[in-house]
C-alpha cells in the first residue's frame, strides 16, 4: 500500500468520524463521564464500606485516575471494531476488497488505526485536563511528557496488536457466518485480563507472572502503565518484544485462516 | 470475434447448502444435525469473449449466471476448469488483474456510504494509482456525461437510487478497466435513468472497447446493449450466440396478423390455409392471427390475400422476450 493511498485512507476514515459530530461528542464526553461515574460510585462505596485508604497499591484518587483513563484507552485500542471484519464476510461486503487492488488486511488495519488516532487524541485531551485541572488525581503517578510520549507509542502498538488478534478470530465467520457471541466472549476476556475492568495488580499475585506473557495485558494494562509512569525502559523493551512476538503469531494464524477461508467465501448478496 | 479477453473451459462449481425444515422442532434439531445438499451451480461451462464485446448473461434466478460472474471476477474459486481473464487466473487476485477489471452491482453499494462521492473517488484514485491529470479528465468526462456534476459533494447515502448508480458507474470506470462486469445495472431505476445508463454504457464501450458482461432481468437492457447473449440454465449454457439470430435459430414459425373486411363468423380457416402452411391461432373480431412455418410465410401470405378480403397484413417474428423465456424455461 503506497504512502499516498495510506494517507488518503487514513484521512478518509477520520473524515467519516467527523461526519457525525453528535455521535463524536457523545462517544467522547458522555461515554467517558458515564464510565467514570460508574467506577467512582462503585469504588467510593467499597472504600467507605471497608474503611481503608488504599486497596492494593491504589489510593482512591489514584484508582479514579486509572478508571478515568482505562475506558478511554480501551476504546482507543478497540477503535469501534466490534466485529467489522466478520460482518463484511457475513454480508458479502468483502467482495469490494477482493475486487479492488488492495490488501484487505492492510486496508482494515489502516482503518482501525485511523479510528484509534481520533480516540488517542481524546485520550491525550483527558490526560491533559486531568493533569492540569485535577492534580489531586494524578498526584501518586509520575505523569510527565516523556511518559505520555511512551504511552502514546505503546498505545499505537497495542492498537495494531489488538487488530491482528481480533482479525483472525473474526475470520471464523467464513465458516460460522455469525460470530457475535464469540466476539462478545473474547471482548469480555480481553477487558478482564487486559486491565479495562480491573487493574491487573488487584489480581492474585500467583497469576500475575502468567498475565505478562499473555497478549491480553498488552491491550490496555501495559500502555496505561506507560502513561502512568510505572514502566521502566527495560520493562518497556521486554513488553514491546512480547507484543511483537504475539503480533507475529497472530499474523501467521491470520494468513493461514484467510487462505483457507477464501475458498469458503461465496460472496453473498450479489 | 476480436482477440479473446475472457476464455473459460469446462468450468464447474458446486455449493454445499444446509437445509432446515420449517418449525420449532426442526430448529432445535438443527442445533445438532443439519442436512447438507450439494447444488451444482455451474457444470462444464465454456465460452470466450472478445475485446469490445457486450455479452448479456441471461437465466432464471439460481441458473448460475452470478456464480459465473463471481468466478470471472475472482470473488470465488471454481471446483474445476480453467479461466483466463486478461491473461490472468482471476482467483489468484494479482493486483495487475484487479487493477484492470471492475464489477458494478446494482443491488449492492460499493461506495462508502458516509462519504461524498468526490471523497470516494479520491480514494479510488489512489487505490488504482490513476495519474492526477488523467483522473481529473476522466472524472469530469464521466460526471458530465452522466449529469451528476452537482451531486459529487453529496454524501452517498443521501443520493437517489439513480444518482447512486451513476456514481457507482463512475467509480467502476475511473481506472479504464479492460473488463467490466455489470450485475443488474438498472435495477430499481426509473425509465429515464435506465435509458441514460444504457446509452452511457454503449458510448463507453465504443470509446474504450472493454469486454463487458451484463446480467439483467430487464429484457430492455439486453436488447439495447447486447449483440450477443449467453443463456444459462441449470448451470449449463443452452444458447450462446447473436441476439438477432436467436429468434430465427429457435423458432420455426412466424406470425401473420391480418385485418379482414366482412367475413362470416364461422369461416373455416383450414380451408383458406391448409395445415402444412400453418394454422389459425386466434381471432378477435376482424383481427386474425396465423402461425406459419418460417419458410412458408410468403406463400401463406399470398394465399390469405387471395382468399380473404384483407384490409391489412403483417408478418412478424415471435417476441424475442417470449423466445428467450421459452429457452430459459425449457432449454430449447
Amino acid at each position: 500500500m503506497n504512502l499516498r493511498l495510506t494517507l488518503q485512507l487514513f484521512t478518509m476514515e477520520i473524515r467519516k468520524v467527523f461526519a457525525y459530530r453528535v455521535d463524536f461528542w457523545l462517544s467522547f464526553v458522555v461515554a467517558t463521564l458515564a464510565q467514570f461515574c460508574v467506577a467512582f460510585f462503585l469504588w467510593k462505596s467499597i472504600f467507605t464500606y471497608k474503611a481503608v485508604d488504599t486497596i492494593g497499591n491504589f489510593t482512591f484518587p489514584a484508582l479514579m485516575f486509572y478508571y478515568l483513563l482505562a475506558p478511554v484507552l480501551g476504546r482507543t485500542i478497540y477503535s469501534g471494531n466490534h466485529g467489522d471484519i466478520a460482518m463484511e464476510i457475513y454480508q458479502g461486503s468483502l467482495t469490494r476488497y477482493i475486487i479492488y487492488p488492495v490488501s484487505f488486511f492492510r486496508y482494515k488495519l489502516l482503518v482501525h488505526c485511523a479510528n484509534a488516532t481520533v480516540l488517542l487524541v481524546q485520550l491525550l485531551a483527558v490526560i491533559t485536563v486531568a493533569v492540569v485541572l485535577f492534580p489531586s488525581l494524578t498526584g501518586s503517578y509520575a505523569v510527565t511528557p516523556f511518559t505520555i510520549l511512551l504511552g502514546t507509542v505503546t498505545t499505537l502498538a497495542a492498537t495494531v496488536l489488538y487488530f491482528i488478534f481480533s482479525a483472525w478470530i473474526q475470520l471464523i465467520a467464513f465458516w460460522a457466518d455469525q460470530i457475535w457471541s464469540l466476539s462478545a466472549i473474547i471482548r469480555f476476556i480481553t477487558s478482564l485480563l487486559g486491565g479495562s475492568l480491573l487493574p491487573l495488580s488487584l489480581f492474585p499475585e500467583s497469576i500475575q507472572p502468567l498475565l505478562t506473557w499473555l497478549p491480553f495485558s498488552y491491550f490496555v494494562h501495559f500502555p496505561l502503565q506507560c502513561f502512568l509512569g510505572n514502566i521502566h525502559p527495560d520493562m518497556w523493551y521486554k513488553g514491546m518484544c512480547v507484543m511483537a512476538g504475539w503480533a507475529a503469531v497472530f499474523t501467521i494464524i491470520y494468513a493461514c485462516i484467510w487462505h483457507k477461508g477464501n475458498h469458503q467465501y461465496t460472496g453473498v448478496g450479489i | 470475434m476480436t482477440e479473446p479477453i475472457i476464455t473459460v473451459a469446462d468450468l464447474s462449481k458446486s455449493f454445499t447448502v444446509h437445509r432446515k425444515e420449517a418449525g420449532f422442532i426442526s430448529s432445535v434439531k438443527s442445533l445438532f444435525y443439519r442436512k447438507k445438499t450439494v447444488i451444482q451451480a455451474l457444470a462444464d461451462v465454456s465460452l470466450s469473449i472478445g475485446k469490445g464485446e457486450i455479452v448479456g448473461l441471461i437465466g432464471a434466478n439460481g441458473a448460475g449466471k452470478t456464480t459465473l460472474v463471481k468466478i470471472l471476477s475472482g470473488i470465488i474459486h471454481p471446483d474445476s476448469g480453467s479461466v483466463k481473464v486478461l491473461g490472468h487466473n482471476p482467483w489468484h487476485r494479482r493486483n495487475s488483474f484487479r487493477s484492470n477489471i471492475s464489477l458494478i452491482m446494482g443491488q449492492k453499494a460499493q461506495l462508502w456510504w458516509d462519504l461524498p462521492a468526490a471523497d470516494c473517488f479520491l480514494l479510488l484514485r489512489e487505490i488504482y494509482r490513476i495519474p492526477h491529470y488523467a483522473y481529473a479528465e476522466r472524472l469530469a468526462f464521466l460526471a458530465e456525461t452522466l449529469d451528476v456534476g452537482k451531486q459529487l459533494n453529496v454524501q452517498i447515502r443521501r443520493l437517489s437510487l439513480g444518482e447512486r448508480m451513476k456514481m457507482e458507474l463512475i467509480a467502476a470506470l475511473l481506472h479504464n478497466p479492460g473488463v467490466v462486469f455489470l450485475d443488474e445495472p438498472t435495477i430499481g431505476l426509473d425509465l429515464t435513468a435506465q435509458k441514460a445508463i444504457r446509452s452511457f454504457i454503449l458510448n463507453y464501450r465504443d470509446q474504450h472497447k472493454p469486454a463487458m458482461i451484463i446480467t439483467s432481468h430487464y429484457m430492455e437492457d439486453i436488447k439495447s446493449l447486447c449483440e450477443r447473449i449467453i443463456i444459462i440454465r441449470k448451470g449449463g449454457i443452452v444458447y450462446d450466440g447473436s441476439l438477432s439470430h436467436i429468434v430465427s435459430d429457435h423458432t420455426p414459425n412466424k406470425l401473420i396478423k391480418v385485418r379482414v373486411g366482412d367475413t362470416p363468423d364461422d369461416l373455416d380457416f383450414s380451408a383458406v390455409l391448409p395445415p402444412e402452411l400453418g394454422g389459425f391461432t386466434d381471432r378477435e373480431d376482424k383481427n386474425i392471427e396465423f402461425t406459419v412455418p418460417r419458410d412458408a410465410a410468403a406463400e401463406a401470405a399470398t394465399r390469405l390475400l387471395c382468399a380473404l378480403p384483407i384490409e391489412d397484413l403483417t408478418i412478424s417474428e415471435p417476441d424475442i422476450s417470449t423466445v428467450i423465456e421459452s429457452i430459459i424455461k425449457e432449454g430449447r
